[in-house]
């Protein structure tokens, strides 16, 4: 069941996701760095936490209140710093060359000296635990924040993803909703062959989470899943993503791991990005 | 040692709310007291020790003060990458306590000894790092981690530490167990013990030996360490862990780094563990015995060592 979210809403964040893009393609091929697929895949679940679902602002980053963004899989950081400089908690910077440039915090991999990011990531596996603890603390302070974390599907390969969901799931930590970026592509093969979809699913299903299966491109679809519910379980959200989308070039392209766009692919991709 | 732990945890539980303990199903009985007092401050995550970690990062993002305690493998090795991850490069508030440093969990074999732990966990950054001797030393260090803001490691033996040394600070980190003018040994964590007694025999074979205790790994007390080498020409380093890397590794390091400064006729050696495995099992002092960290070996080694002039 869907509820309406509005269509001027929809558009806005079409709007943002679109230049939230344009910056992560221009960002990648200044810095010649690697991940531009796995940060496309994840542009629209951002733009939906940050500027629809989240009680995020430059005015309450240092609120216990406030609620809390992990990105687990810390690769795809360019897409969360250009969501961040667009909501304007990253401010006074030009991404399009700081990003990776000597001296600056813009890692390939996210660092909590930024302003807004809650945890440095890079090695996966690590984020859902963090997230668990921020719930537990949460919990003995009665504080009712919702804490939202991203993990890539090749990731749910980490033991450490299941040490994490076993105790989420056994201390019904319900204010974490955890988001599966299943764009079927990881460093090394496509095709999900280690943990298959339906496998996944059904890990998180005997786990006991509350599963929701959505478009990770559709804002309707994100928004209205997304949006706090209640519920005495944890929540997991199945976000069917494509690998490098919104460039057609890259699109389900496993090589875009790897690849960054030389001047005439970004010319491509700008114009696609319109 | 293991008492003196708890009770010094117990105090800081109940001065401050922010404390909270981390356990991966293992601490039985240690922190019955805290548990029947302060219910909700224990949190049990589960066999599943980079959790615990995690979790603990989770907590102190939160303005939590959180220790996790397991046996020293489990709680170093097996959640390391957590460690310098989530804890060190994240710079979080998050103590961490491995009980069973050395041999002390001899019987149990390789997998539950600790003889790497020191050397390990003193080369990330951030890191504090400490092995007492003592239950004095226990709760020096304890108050230390509790005052100072960021990860730190405590290493406690499993077995009671002897306790009968009449110790003299000679900083605010280091004591000094024993005068003598011969040969100064400088010692890390409870295999004092043995030192201490085989010390007091040699005192009645007319040999005399200075014995000093540094609990502290990192930070280093260098200090005290340059104060000992220029009153001493002959230097004994000893420790209950691999020789490689570990204590007496950092005293040579300030030896080679500061030759004009002190007195340059030193003779070194470092006693410790040999960089192996042991497959045969055995008690704690077996383990110590095939080391040469027996109370007799260590006199022997001493006799040697004064003799050699």
């Amino acid at each position: 069941m869907i509820n309406m979210v509005p269509q001027s809403d929809v558009k806005n964040l079409e709007i943002i996701s679109k230049k939230v893009r344009r910056d992560v393609v221009e960002m990648c091929h200044n810095a010649n760095s690697s991940h531009i697929g796995s940060a496309l895949s994840i542009v629209d679940i951002l733009v939906a936490l940050y500027f629809k679902i989240m009680n995020i602002s430059t005015d309450n980053l240092n609120d216990r209140n406030r609620d809390i963004f992990i990105l687990s899989k810390g690769h795809a950081a360019p897409a969360l710093y250009s969501v961040l400089n667009h909501k304007g908690i990253i401010k006074n910077v030009d991404l399009k060359t700081d990003y990776c440039s000597d001296g600056k915090c813009f890692a390939q991999h996210i660092s909590s000296k930024l302003p807004g990011i809650e945890h440095s990531t890079g090695s996966l596996g690590h984020g859902l635990s963090v997230a668990a603890g921020i719930a537990i603390a949460n919990k003995m302070d009665e504080i009712d924040s919702n804490i939202y974390v991203i993990l890539g599907d090749g990731e749910c390969n980490e033991g450490a993803v299941w040490e994490a969901a076993q105790l989420i799931s056994a201390e019904r930590l319900n204010k974490i909703t955890v988001i599966i970026d299943l764009n079927h592509h990881q460093a090394l093969e496509s095709g999900s062959r280690i943990l298959t979809k339906e496998k996944n699913i059904g890990l998180w299903k005997a786990l006991d989470f509350e599963l929701k299966e959505v478009d990770g491109h559709s804002f309707e679809e994100l928004i209205s899943n997304l949006e706090s519910n209640k519920r005495d379980k944890p929540k997991l959200i199945m976000a069917n993503t494509i690998k490098g989308k919104g460039v057609s070039y890259m699109e389900n392209k496993f090589e875009w791991h790897y690849k960054s766009p030389d001047e005439a692919q970004l010319k491509q991709a700008l114009s696609e990005l319109k | 040692m293991r008492n003196t732990f708890s009770k010094k945890l117990y105090d800081m539980i109940k001065k401050d709310k922010d404390v909270v303990i981390v356990l991966a199903d293992l601490g039985y009985t240690v922190f019955d007291d805290i548990e029947k007092e302060f219910p909700g401050r224990i949190i049990n995550v589960g066999i599943a020790e980079q959790n615990m970690v995690g979790v603990a990062a989770g907590l102190a993002i939160s303005g939590k003060k959180p220790l996790i305690y397991s046996i020293v493998p489990f709680v170093t090795f097996r959640c390391l990458e957590q460690i310098r991850v989530d804890l060190c490069y994240n710079e979080l508030d998050v103590k961490i306590v491995g009980i069973g440093s050395g041999f002390s969990y001899g019987s149990c074999g390789p997998t539950h000894q600790a003889i790497e732990d020191l050397s390990i966990m003193k080369s990330l950054p951030n890191m504090k790092v400490m092995c007492p001797a003592s239950s004095d030393e226990v709760a020096l260090t304890m108050d230390y981690i509790f005052r100072n803001k960021g990860p730190a490691y405590i290493s406690l033996t499993k077995n009671t530490a002897y306790g009968k040394f009449a110790p003299r600070k000679v900083s605010d980190y280091s004591y000094q167990i024993l005068e003598g003018d011969e040969i100064a040994v400088l010692v890390n964590g409870s295999i004092l013990s043995n030192v201490y007694e085989a010390c007091i025999e040699l005192k009645k074979e007319g040999i005399s030996v200075a014995v000093y205790s540094l609990p502290f790994i990192k930070p280093f007390d260098v200090g005290a360490v340059k104060e000992i080498l220029k009153k001493f020409n002959r230097i004994l380093t000893i420790e209950e862990h691999n020789v490689v890397g570990g204590f007496g590794s950092s005293v040579a390091e300030i030896i080679a780094e500061n030759t004009s400064e002190i007195n340059n006729q030193i003779v070194f050696k470092r006693k410790g563990v040999k960089d192996t495995y042991i497959h045969e099992v055995g008690s704690h002092d077996f383990f110590l015995n095939i080391n040469g960290l027996s109370k007799d070996k260590i006199k022997e080694d001493l006799r040697e060592f004064a003799g050699n002039k």
